[in-house]
């Protein structure tokens, strides 16, 4: 049979049941009219759903409570995989089910899951409002997606999915290229991809030696007792191999034999480097995999593996334009980013001047100076890319493009006619020069910015203290509960308050950059009072976490509930004010017009 | 010196007792990673008659966490190539290139006269 009418037909009904028919009608047309790349993705997930049938009941039902309990406009969207947030942009979602910073999913959005109806809607209500749609990941749920995505093409191609997983990450998990490659000429996809050209999945030996007569391994000349060779026959002790196999595990790239094209498959690695290392390559090419689809975003957070999938993504440019700030919650920690920024929520700050300011201080401290006379951005993917040697031919490590150093230009274009390539330095160098001069002889705004910056740098630090000190504060609580008999929900207000103040503080720290872009006018003088009462109202509860003693801190449970109360008013204050500036367009041009350099 | 990795002293021994033609690499007594190399030019090109004298300094991480098909005798290999047919597509030197590309008649002169002038073979040494 030829391959080309089986998977015709595969694809067929791949297409027709790939049309997101679980997916609110609203989201459906978004998604397909906006991400190509993206779009493809999605309908490798529901296919799969389907055959599943007991996921997909499930689903349906949910879906259909949803719908008749909440109306088109339903905030929590089931998913087999991943958890999804709408967090209306009307301060009256009743039904908003959003976690309130990422937790609690029963109460309203601004009860924080303390005692319901705690504070007045309208109050807090902007506190915690996003314009986003979007779902949240874990790297499990993904890599769930990737083995699901696997399944299914392993059927569709009718080869293992240890090969399947060996293609995608030849094909950089394109796998609608892998596909069309694939359908078109398998054995020259296998080749290229170094797996064997039959589809028989021969996995490595393993060898030992006696020790009268040890195996001599080319790489490292030593003799040793034990081996491992792939089906080439290419022979390596299996600390040398391992070595190899290991500095290669963190590429997320197919892993091919020291001496020839042909790839180590999922087992081999496992072999070589031990159980479950080839689930580390399968992680570090999920980086790969995410980076491709433009609605997946790794929360910017250190250390946090939390992925959120932008389900509007084709608004949020104009949502910044709006100076709406297009946060998520990532699902694992609940951090707050902007999509946009890929940066910590940075509200009431719009993004541009997030994005102005960040720029300004970087370049307080010389940083961006650098990085403009010292890298040039990916004309592609606008990576920094700093040349540390070699020639012009470059390959950016993120999203693989090829261009000329000099002129930014497709490499491909170049083949012979790389003369066009002449120009000698660049012209972010000159603009340095020239901004040098600017900052030099306007001293006066340097003294402005300064103050800003001091009162910003101040909170950032505060941060950290704050956020160290509520886990303490929360540990301590912790074991007060094992000890005392605490119930969880009990003590579950300093979690929460925890939470209302490092938002708090955030809200506030951002509150300097956009009062720093302002022009001088009544309603900056209000938003400076309403900003100086939100910084009181956090230095109060951050005063309330200094408690050392859990009993006391049970005790004065209903303080940190005001104390909240207070900050959550407050800081809706000050977002309620800020959009006031921005409709009033006190922001000078200057503030959203993004400078590479201090102005 | 603690520890020099068994290949290295395969591949200084090797590249000693069965040189590659028009290459030689000696590595300094005080440090086995340091070569003095010479690579003949190749004939037929600008090069020829031409001695160049290059260092090489395997890293610390050779040849642990490199790719088992380079060593030392395949890298100077590459670098014999390169003088017999150099890529000025793909330059180091963009200025050097710039000319190559533009006239390459005057850039091969050019490497002739500076072979003649700077890379000619030193009078024997005193061997030891």
């Amino acid at each position: 049979m030829p391959p080309d009418s089986v998977s015709n037909e595969k694809l067929e009904s791949y297409d027709s049941d790939g049309s997101e028919v679980h997916i609110d009608s609203v989201e459906e047309e978004e998604e397909e009219e906006d991400f190509g790349s993206f779009e493809y993705s999605e309908e490798e997930e529901f296919p799969i759903d389907e055959e599943e049938g007991e996921e997909l009941e499930d689903y349906d039902d949910i879906i259909s409570n949803s719908e008749s309990q909440f109306g088109d406009d339903f905030d929590i969207e089931p998913s087999t995989n991943g958890t999804t947030f709408t967090s209306g942009s009307s301060p009256n979602n009743g039904h908003a089910t959003t976690d309130s910073i990422g937790n609690s999913r029963r109460g309203d959005e601004y009860s924080y899951g303390l005692t319901q109806g705690q504070f007045r809607e309208e109050s807090t209500s902007l506190v915690n409002s996003t314009p986003m749609k979007f779902k949240t990941y874990t790297t499990m749920d993904l890599i769930d997606k990737m083995h699901k995505q696997c399944r299914k093409l392993s059927e569709i191609l009718v080869i293992s999915q240890d090969n399947v997983i060996n293609l995608l990450q030849f094909f950089s998990w394109n796998s609608e290229r892998l596909m069309e490659d694939y359908v078109t000429d398998p054995m020259k996809v296998r080749k290229d991809a170094g797996l064997l050209e039959d589809s028989h999945d021969l996995t490595g030996v393993c060898t030992t030696y006696p020790k009268t007569n040890p195996f001599s391994c080319f790489i490292c000349c030593d003799d040793k007792l034990t081996t491992y060779k792939l089906a080439c026959n290419h022979e390596y002790c299996t600390d040398c191999y391992g070595r190899y196999v290991e500095d290669r595990l963190s590429e997320g790239r197919v892993i091919k034999c020291p001496d020839c094209d042909l790839t180590l498959q999922t087992r081999d690695i496992d072999n070589i480097c031990g159980e479950g290392s080839s689930l580390k390559l399968l992680e570090s090419s999920m980086k790969e995999y995410v980076e491709r689809l433009r609605a997946f975003k790794w929360c910017p957070a250190p250390d946090c593996k939390g992925i959120v999938e932008v389900l509007n993504m084709s608004e949020v440019k104009d949502l910044v334009n709006e100076g709406k700030i297009p946060f998520v919650r990532c699902g694992s920690e609940g951090h707050q980013f902007c999509v946009s920024c890929l940066f910590e929520n940075h509200s009431p700050a719009p993004c541009q001047i997030t994005k102005n300011w960040i720029t300004k201080c970087k370049d307080d401290s010389e940083t961006v100076k650098w990085i403009l006379t010292n890298t040039q951005t990916c004309p592609r993917c606008e990576t920094s890319i700093e040349k540390n040697g070699g020639c012009n031919h470059m390959t950016c490590k993120k999203c693989r493009h090829e261009f000329c150093w000099i002129c930014l230009g497709d490499w491909k274009l170049h083949g012979s006619s790389y003369y066009n390539c002449t120009r000698t330095g660049t012209k972010d160098q000159i603009i340095t020069n020239e901004n040098k001069k600017t900052i030099a002889s306007t001293k006066e705004s340097l003294k402005r910015y300064l103050h800003f910056y001091n009162l910003f740098s101040v909170h950032e630090v505060s941060t950290k203290l704050d956020m160290a000190r509520c886990s303490v504060v929360q540990s301590t609580v912790r074991d007060l509960q094992v000890v005392s008999g605490i119930s969880w929900i009990e003590a579950q207000f300093i979690a929460d308050s925890a939470k209302v103040l490092l938002s708090g503080r955030q809200c506030l720290k951002w509150s300097y950059p956009l009062a720093f872009y302002c022009d001088s006018t009544p309603l900056l003088n209000i938003f400076e009072n309403v900003q100086a009462e939100l910084a009181m109202a956090v230095e109060s509860l951050s005063k309330m976490f200094e408690i050392e003693d859990p009993a006391e801190i049970v005790e004065k449970k209903k303080e940190f509930i005001d104390d909240c109360g207070v900050v959550l008013l407050r800081q809706n204050a000050v977002l309620s004010c800020m959009k006031e500036l921005l409709e009033s367009k006190t922001l000078p041009d200057e503030a959203f017009i993004l400078k590479k350099s201090v102005r | 010196m603690s520890n020099l990795p068994k290949r290295i002293i395969k591949e200084s021994e090797r590249l000693i007792s069965d040189p590659v033609p028009g290459i030689t690499a000696v590595p300094h007594e005080d440090n086995l990673r340091y070569f003095d190399v010479t690579i003949q030019g190749p004939d037929q090109s600008p090069y020829e008659g031409g001695v160049f004298e290059l260092e090489l300094y395997l890293p610390d991480d050779y040849p642990n966490h490199w790719s088992p098909a380079l060593q030392i005798r395949t890298i100077l290999l590459s670098v014999q190539a390169l003088l017999a047919a150099p890529n000025p597509n793909d330059p180091l030197a963009n200025d050097v290139a710039e000319e190559w590309l533009q006239n390459e008649t005057a850039a091969i002169e050019t490497a002739k006269q500076w072979t003649s002038l700077h890379a000619q073979p030193k009078p024997a040494v005193a061997e030891d």
